[in-house]
């Protein structure tokens, strides 16, 4: 990564001034980072769409440990150390989420019930029946296509907090759809 | 590829500015300043007497306590550096040699102790125990604190690290109210104390050392 090497150098600069709280600094650094942290996590990933995630909790997880960096010292290793381990740890997650994800299970209950439904209203009914923050994160992931990342980001919540909404959301579904086939 | 603009403006707009990280030899300092006393007073109640060093063994038991010190301030620094980014601690090989050195010093000083006297060995053997955990747990109340601020891409390891630091330092404090000679229970009680320390160490902060994605900075 000569070219990627090459322009890092401004980089300790940048996230001197963003731990100080130069918000236009630490933008101008996370947009310029996001093309290294692709490169180095293809190297681990091939699944596109885990990479644009990982991509995204990187930059989270840079986020939360920005204090952490120390500008005297190059910054591409610090971010290299970030995103290989975020990585490792998706490839580690997608190994054991065997049993029934999130993503394809509500995708596939929300099929279901607007083919029994047809509708927007059904969905909005399915949606109705969900308490408040299951419904918002469902909106954000399912409807408005957003990252867990960025869900979580909005909601001001963890990553693990919002898969756990995100299953009981699934889970609440689930028993809804039941109750309605059993009724018809 | 997806456009990560949206999550980078919401993260920056919310950036504040943060206090650095001390340098890991600051941050060792000040671990010892903190642990140290609070592991002393920890133990207080299980302290029962002072090391009389005109006992024979008094030498071996002094460089166990030398050494017991270094290794604890070692793997706490490696512990600190393993918990930033990029960083690597000292290859561990180097500690290998010294806690070796710690143990044929332990070992030589047990042999020529006089025979243990069942029982009552025992006794003092779950003292030692008793104390070192006393001495142990504010250290690993301070040590995962340390580690939360700064989090780790290896908690694990980070932890083990420090419940090695820990371990070493609590059987420091141990040999300052001990027998300059061991027995062998009393050592076996003291690894099982040490061993105990690491195992409790990373139970207790694995959950909050870990670095997750989550945006509550």
């Amino acid at each position: 990564m000569p070219d990627t090497d090459a322009r890092a150098q401004h980089w300790p600069a940048l996230m001197a001034r963003a731990q100080a709280g130069d918000k236009a600094a630490y933008n101008q650094l996370l947009k310029a980072m996001v093309p290294a942290i692709r490169a180095i996590v293809r190297k681990k990933i091939a699944d596109d769409v885990l990479v644009e995630d990982v991509i995204q909790e990187t930059l989270l997880a840079i986020h939360r440990v920005r204090h952490t960096y120390d500008p005297r010292r190059p910054v591409l290793p610090w971010v290299a150390a970030i995103a290989s381990a975020r990585a490792i740890d998706a490839l580690r997650q997608r190994g054991r989420q065997h049993e029934v994800q999130d993503d394809d299970a509500l995708h596939r209950q929300t099929a279901e019930t607007n083919e029994a439904e047809a509708g927007q209203d059904a969905l909005n009914d399915c949606l109705g029946a969900l308490p408040v923050r299951q419904r918002q994160i469902v909106e954000s992931v399912h409807l408005r296509e957003q990252s867990l990342a960025q869900a979580a980001a909005e909601a001001n919540l963890s990553l693990s907090a919002v898969k756990s909404l995100l299953h009981r959301a699934m889970l609440n579904l689930r028993k809804y759809g039941r109750g309605k086939h059993e009724k018809s | 590829m997806r456009n990560h603009d949206q999550l980078i403006e919401q993260l920056s707009a919310s950036a504040q500015p943060v206090r650095r990280v001390w340098p890991t030899a600051w941050r060792v300092a000040g671990w010892i300043a903190a642990a140290l006393p609070c592991g002393a007073l920890g133990s207080w109640a299980l302290h029962s007497r002072y090391t009389d060093w005109s006992q024979p063994g008094a030498l071996l038991a002094i460089a166990a306590l030398l050494l017991s010190f270094m290794l604890g301030v070692g793997a706490i620094a490696s512990a600190f550096t393993l918990s930033l980014a990029g960083r690597k601690p000292p290859a561990l090989r180097y500690l290998v040699l010294p806690v070796l050195a710690w143990l044929m010093l332990n070992l030589s000083n047990m042999t020529a102790a006089q025979a243990p006297a069942g029982a009552g060995r025992l006794g003092e053997g779950i003292h030692c125990y008793l104390f070192m955990l006393a001495a142990g747990l504010p250290m690993i109340v301070i040590s995962v604190f340390s580690l939360y601020r700064t989090r780790s891409l290896f908690p694990a390891k980070s932890l083990a690290l420090a419940g090695c630091g820990i371990a070493f330092m609590s059987s420091m404090l141990l040999s300052l109210c001990h027998e300059t000679q061991l027995h062998r229970i009393d050592f076996l009680m003291h690894l099982a104390a040490g061993l105990t320390l690491v195992a409790l160490t990373v139970v207790t902060g694995r959950r909050w050392v870990r670095l997750e994605g989550g945006a509550r900075h």
